[in-house]
């Protein structure tokens, strides 16, 4: 089965909801115009990422402004969206990743594999993801969960597709392109990761990356790094031939994706426990 | 925990500062954690992409 699939690698800018909101719903209308059924966002695509006093009063239930926002898109247009924002459960944030569908529903992926700051500021998921959708079941990701081989273990032959959003630095000073010392090859791998994946699990991996200025702050070491985010988003078609690429700029990556669902394999679902919520709650803005 | 490509020795010390990152990082957090009230309200949607929304 085809499916025409999109990366959108955009700059996001902190804590500026109603920029970000706008720059995505420009680059959204453009991967409808060109046909796409499933478009991925970065990593905290609404807020930005970064390490900020508190992203409290930015975080939003399922009936927030960005996902109110997605799922109308989603309903709209017909598409799978995956996007990452900042969710809030009562006290509790999370780096999550929201998978809306043209039918209303909504899924939340929290992101397990916290790095650098983002356990000073977030609350890990626990579970990892399968959605069954028309085209076979996605799996999902957040940056650096990317890293860990049991991450793509349990998703092996549990999956058609996946699906990875990331706020994934470079870890070079952006002046002079020097690499940090313990970090420095770690930027490249946002590259080579999916591909791997693609190819070790045969199926199409969606890899969205912002892109632009960011500074990399790690707690231990006391150490700032004023580097770009590392872009090179990508669409590798499993086994099917070369990955499509985006360079460091802004860009929208649009390609084909073959899925091979398999019959009649276990799959199993897990959401947030907000999302039931959402979904009853997704005509709110029709 | 194992990662998905080798990362060498400094994998070894990207894995300790991790761990130990995710001790103080957790102390960190659970203190804004208590800080902040249960209840909360969202952001607002902005304007113009409300405007714009409605419009369609």
């Amino acid at each position: 089965m085809k499916l025409m699939a999109a990366a959108v690698q955009m700059p996001c800018d902190l804590l500026d909801l109603s920029a970000n909101l706008q720059r995505a719903d420009g680059l959204l209308r453009r991967a409808r115009e060109g046909g796409a059924e499933l478009v991925v966002f970065p990593e905290l695509f609404n807020t930005g990422y970064s390490l900020c006093p508190d992203y409290g009063p930015h975080g939003e239930t399922p009936e927030g402004p960005t996902l109110s926002y997605l799922r109308r898109r989603a309903r709209q247009w017909k598409m799978h969206i995956a996007a990452g924002y900042v969710e809030r459960e009562g006290r509790h944030l999370y780096d999550s990743l929201a998978f809306c569908t043209p039918s209303g529903e909504l899924h939340i992926y929290r992101k397990r594999n916290l790095v650098f700051w983002e356990r000073f500021r977030f609350h890990p998921g626990r579970e990892p993801l399968v959605v069954p959708t028309p085209w076979g079941r996605v799996g999902f990701a957040v940056c650096a969960d990317m890293i860990y081989r049991r991450v793509w273990r349990e998703y092996r032959d549990r999956i058609d597709l996946a699906v990875v959003s990331a706020a994934w630095p470079e870890f070079a000073d952006r002046g002079t392109g020097r690499r940090h010392w313990l970090l420095g090859r770690v930027g490249p791998l946002c590259s080579d990761i999916p591909r791997r994946v693609a190819e070790d699990l045969g199926v199409p991996v969606v890899f969205a990356n912002q892109c632009g200025d960011t500074q990399t702050r790690i707690p231990l070491l006391h150490t700032t790094i004023r580097d770009r985010f590392a872009g090179r988003s990508s669409i590798c078609d499993g086994r099917h031939g070369e990955p499509v690429r985006a360079g460091l700029e802004p860009d929208l990556l649009m390609a084909p994706v073959t899925l091979h669902p398999k019959r009649g394999l276990k799959s199993w679902h897990s959401t947030s426990p907000s999302a039931p919520a959402a979904a009853s709650s997704a005509s709110g803005l029709s | 925990m194992a990662f998905y490509v080798p990362l060498g020795p400094r994998g070894g010390v990207f894995r300790l500062g991790t761990f130990l990152i995710g001790i103080m990082g957790g102390l960190v957090y659970r203190q804004a954690y208590r800080r902040r009230e249960v209840s909360f309200p969202n952001p607002s949607l902005p304007s113009p992409l409300l405007d714009t929304l409605h419009a369609e």
